[in-house]
């Protein structure tokens, strides 16, 4: 039996630290802000503060992960924007401290007055939750990471990127003024802020810190998957079946939502929360509060702006629903409005194929823009016939039970669902908000045939077999995905010769004005390993893909420098030294079509040793010592320095 | 007769002194329950029956090689690099008193698929194998049954480290096996240097070729364009591939005999067949290195082994 990688890095408490730090500090500093924003409505409404803030708001501690993650930001950009002009020689990094400083000991004194955080009951019954859902978690993570000590989370190399960018005192809330790794501002730097002042304190390794960051992410999702489907049914037993769905559900292509932590899937898990604050809110006879919607809808829109738009919108009709439910309900009830939306989802599964769309995310987006019977392969791949069958199942129960929550899930989640059918580049990603929806409707539906066992150990013992059903389906899917990766012993999208050479990098050229400059996939995992720049990362421009492409083709001296010369990087555009990296990767990437080598959705995945062939090439280096030096060489690369 | 349903019903904690009778009220709940419970199990079921399954699990690292189990036999390869090493029963054979050979599986059985081989398995096989890789390693496997001859060929792949041991079990099931000898195949590759240990390059590579080998990796090779089945000395041969990074070593045994067929571009290693025998073992050890250099450096240890 092999080591469960996960169990080796326990050992690594700054990662550990780092990764509890990304929850807990928001929180912490959340809860402080909340009681304060909360003392000032009761100051004008003349209710006790404490008893208001405990009492008022169901799944508080969502509330104040919002609030203290918004105020992280806003320090982060009051530090950068309003501060940093006036701290003299200060450079960013040393602002935001002393701000976080203050802030920090400002919520201990907060929270240390206000006591208790919770009642002890209700922190007894979280932690039994808390528990299973770790357990499960862990289960899950175990059975994906089973053949690799590496994440493989293709996007935490640019994220760390942009994090390590921001630790070395570079700030923006545009992510491309940040680093050109990110080309595209999809979302603000929120998520690589809250990262960043994670790893401040702490400065952990990249791969456990990743680790341990995306396992407590997958805590969080299955918390939510348990507690939307309790909310909405008040059945535990259906929180249990969404949370198993949950944990071993996982969408390996595009959507990525439970095992790997990036923008999308962190803005959806708040989104989950949200949607089951709001439906606590109705099941506790409470009006919605706006003065926790609107900070909640802000953090959504500014942590992922389109995923955060859908996800507003399905808050928004759900507000709506509730404040005007009287007005509503009559026409919810009449067949007519059914057919209509029956018949806009057909008109936009027809239009959006018709559409010409390619102009969109050019390149990269054309690439994910999936048909119905790709679609068809990929459920297929991640759930089995699960979501043909019980689904179905689910929504039959729900329509025949007519109870307002589950339908209210239902019209959201089909909503979203029928959003993903169509085919338009990247919909697909929008799976990542009805998933939660839609594994409820599923939870109900396998509840529902669970429902006619009248022993309950029966019916318990059923979950059980559902679970051990859903990790054989997870066995086959993390196969699927990983079997075409084995590198020496086990599957990855880096090699150890690689981390290497990064550690060498790190060592001899941290601090200096270096760019390392190789194929996309090269720089992507180098640039935040080593801690040196890179043009765009595996995001190059495609000036740059085009002199490294003449660069592969040239002979001469000065033709050579000029190619290499011509890799500019955006917001470092004159390097003190430049580095070469021909790695097996890099070659593989140059043996490739121009086509391939300027589309930005061609990569090298995963790790390639130097061949024959590859040495030969490396000879014509060797040839011309006035130009390179090597500086560093292992089977999977060698580092070449041009000489000035 | 009556006993194990009142049974069933205690298990259930029905109360017996129930007010209404046993037959209207308990045992509709106790169908409708046992049929739920077979509802449930039999949708899981087939939920989970159409889940995608990988293919050619298990696959096993050796260095940095692979090796898997394919339609025609078991086949070593790296990543997607599209360079595959095969051992097949399409290329062994017989060799038999008048020193013809036949192949185990002739070519015509081959393009009329007339034999059968466990390789394509049946989805919940599949969906098995993939649970059963994460329990514990697994090795490759594969077996053939030719239509015309009464034999079954299995070949396994047993894999540590950078070695792999591969076993090929022929077995008769009317008579002894037929044949004086036996030969095992390693397919290699036009892409490929194979060379003995001292240097003799088997393959036909050019001068400027070899010269280009010993430049980049500083080993000397001597060409030669005459025999076109040479016997390998020693029994050790390496194998470079130019599109592959890892350099492979075959080791056979002191009792076997190792050929190049420069012909059919396979290493080719011959065992006696023992009158009488029904089942026959052949095994060949495969060895992976990082460069053409830690192979040779390795080699004095291979030579040492039994």
């Amino acid at each position: 039996m092999r080591n469960l990688p996960l169990l080796s890095l326990l050992n690594d408490f700054n990662a550990a630290a780092a990764a509890l730090l990304f929850y807990l500090g928001p929180l912490f500093l959340g809860r402080a802000v909340y009681i304060g924003y909360t003392a000032a409505i009761a100051r004008t409404k003349r209710i006790p503060v404490i008893r208001h803030h405990l009492a008022s708001v169901p799944f508080l501690p969502f509330t104040w992960f919002v609030f203290g993650s918004l105020v992280l930001f806003i320090s982060a950009l009051v530090s950068r924007y309003l501060l940093l002009p006036f701290a003299g020689n200060a450079g960013f990094i040393d602002v935001w401290q002393v701000m976080l400083g203050l802030l920090f000991a400002g919520a201990a004194a907060v929270n240390c007055i206000v006591y208790p955080i919770l009642p002890v009951s209700r922190l007894f019954r979280f932690s039994g939750v808390l528990a299973g859902v770790s357990v499960l978690s862990f289960l899950g993570y175990s059975v994906w990471q089973h053949f690799s000590p590496y994440p493989f989370n293709w996007d935490l190399y640019h994220h760390q990127t942009l994090v390590q960018t921001i630790l070395s005192g570079r700030y923006s809330f545009v992510t491309s003024q940040v680093t050109d790794t990110f080309i595209f501002n999809g979302y603000s730097s929120l998520f690589h802020t809250l990262l960043a002042c994670a790893q401040l304190p702490f400065r952990p390794e990249v791969f456990p810190f990743w680790h341990w960051v995306s396992f407590l992410h997958l805590i969080t999702t299955v918390l939510a998957s348990y507690y939307i489907a309790r909310e909405i049914t008040g059945n535990r037993l259906i929180g249990v079946i969404s949370a198993l769905t949950g944990a071993f559900i996982f969408e390996s292509i595009v959507v990525f939502t439970s095992f790997f932590l990036i923008p999308q899937t962190f803005t959806s898990v708040l989104f989950a929360f949200a949607v089951t604050q709001l439906l606590a809110f109705r099941n506790r006879t409470q009006t919605p509060a706006l003065r926790i919607l609107i900070p909640t809808a802000m953090f959504l829109l500014i942590s992922h702006y389109v995923m955060g738009t859908v996800a507003i919108a399905i808050l928004a009709g759900i507000y709506l629903y509730y404040r005007y439910h009287n007005r509503v309900l009559p026409y919810l009830k009449q067949l007519w409005v059914w057919e209509a939306a029956l018949l806009c989802i057909i008109a936009a599964l027809l239009v959006s194929a018709l559409l010409p769309l390619g102009f969109i995310n050019e390149g990269e987006g054309a690439a994910y823009t999936f048909t119905l019977v790709d679609k068809f392969g990929y459920m297929v791949r991640v759930y089995g016939y699960l979501l043909l069958l019980f689904v179905p199942i689910g929504i039959v129960r729900i329509v025949h039970q007519r109870k307002e929550p589950a339908l209210v899930v239902l019209l959201s989640g089909l909503a979203i669902f029928s959003l993903v059918l169509t085919q338009l580049p990247y919909i697909i990603k929008y799976y990542v908000l009805a998933r939660y929806l839609i594994h409820t409707i599923l939870a109900i539906g396998v509840y529902a045939l669970l429902s006619y066992i009248p022993y309950t150990k029966a019916r318990i013992g059923a979950v059980g077999v559902y679970g051990i059903g859903l990790i054989m389906i997870l066995a086959n899917n993390t196969l699927v995905w990983q079997n075409f990766m084995w590198y020496r012993g086990y599957t990855a999208q880096v090699s150890e010769y690689e981390i290497e050479a990064a550690a060498f990098l790190k060592k001899v050229y941290s601090g200096t004005n270096t760019l390392i400059i190789s194929d996309p996939g090269t720089q992507h995992i180098l640039e935040p390993l080593s801690g040196l720049n890179s043009q765009g990362g595996a995001y190059m421009n495609i000036d740059s893909r085009r002199a490294l492409h003449q660069f592969h083709t040239a002979t001469g001296e000065a033709e050579l420098r000029e190619a290499l010369v011509q890799v500019k990087d955006t917001v470092e555009p004159e390097p003190d030294t430049r580095l070469i990296i021909v790695s097996g990767r890099y070659m593989v990437w140059q043996n490739s079509s121009l086509v391939n080598k300027e589309n930005i959705s061609y990569n090298v995945w995963f790790p390639h040793d130097l061949t024959y062939t590859d040495r030969l090439k490396l000879s014509t280096f060797y040839a011309r010592p006035d130009l390179f030096q090597q500086v560093y060489a292992n089977p999977a690369l060698v580092i070449f320095k041009l000489k000035q | 007769m009556q006993q194990p349903v009142i049974q069933i019903f205690r298990l259930l904690r029905i109360d017996r002194r129930s007010r209404k009778s046993r037959y209207t009220y308990y045992m509709p709940r106790l169908v409708a329950g046992i049929g739920s419970i077979i509802l449930f199990l039999a949708v899981l079921a087939l939920s989970v029956f159409g889940v995608e399954t990988p293919v050619n699990v298990p696959v096993r690292t050796v260095g940095s090689y692979q090796i898997g189990a394919f339609e025609n036999g078991l086949s070593f390869f790296e990543g997607t690099r599209g360079q595959f090493y095969s051992f097949s029963p399409f290329n062994d054979y017989f060799v038999y008193p008048d020193g013809s050979r036949n192949a185990f599986i002739p070519k015509e059985e081959v393009d009329a698929k007339t034999y059968t081989s466990d390789y394509a398995k049946n989805r919940p096989q599949r969906i098995m194998a993939a649970v059963s890789s994460f329990l514990s390693p697994m090795e490759p496997s594969i077996s053939f049954t030719p239509a015309d001859a009464p034999y079954r060929y299995t070949y396994t792949a047993e894999v540590s480290g950078n070695k792999a041991v591969i076993t090929r079990t022929t077995v008769s099931t009317t008579g002894p096996l037929s044949g004086r000898a036996i030969g095992l195949t390693f397919s290699y590759r036009e892409t490929s240097f194979v060379y003995s240990p001292g240097g003799s390059l088997f393959t036909f590579q050019s001068e400027t070729d070899a010269a280009r080998f010993t430049q980049v990796f500083g080993i000397p090779l001597q060409t030669s364009y005459g025999n076109l089945r040479p016997r390998v000395a020693g029994n050790i041969v390496i194998v470079t591939n130019t599109l592959t990074s890892g350099t492979i070593v075959l080791v056979a045994g002191p009792q076997q005999r190792m050929f190049i067929n420069r012909n059919t571009r396979m290493v080719e290693v011959e065992s006696s067949v023992p009158p009488d025998a029904t089942k026959l073992d052949n095994q060949l050890e495969v060895y992976v290195f990082n460069t053409p250099a830690d192979a040779l450096a390795a080699v004095g240890s291979l030579r040492a082994r039994p």
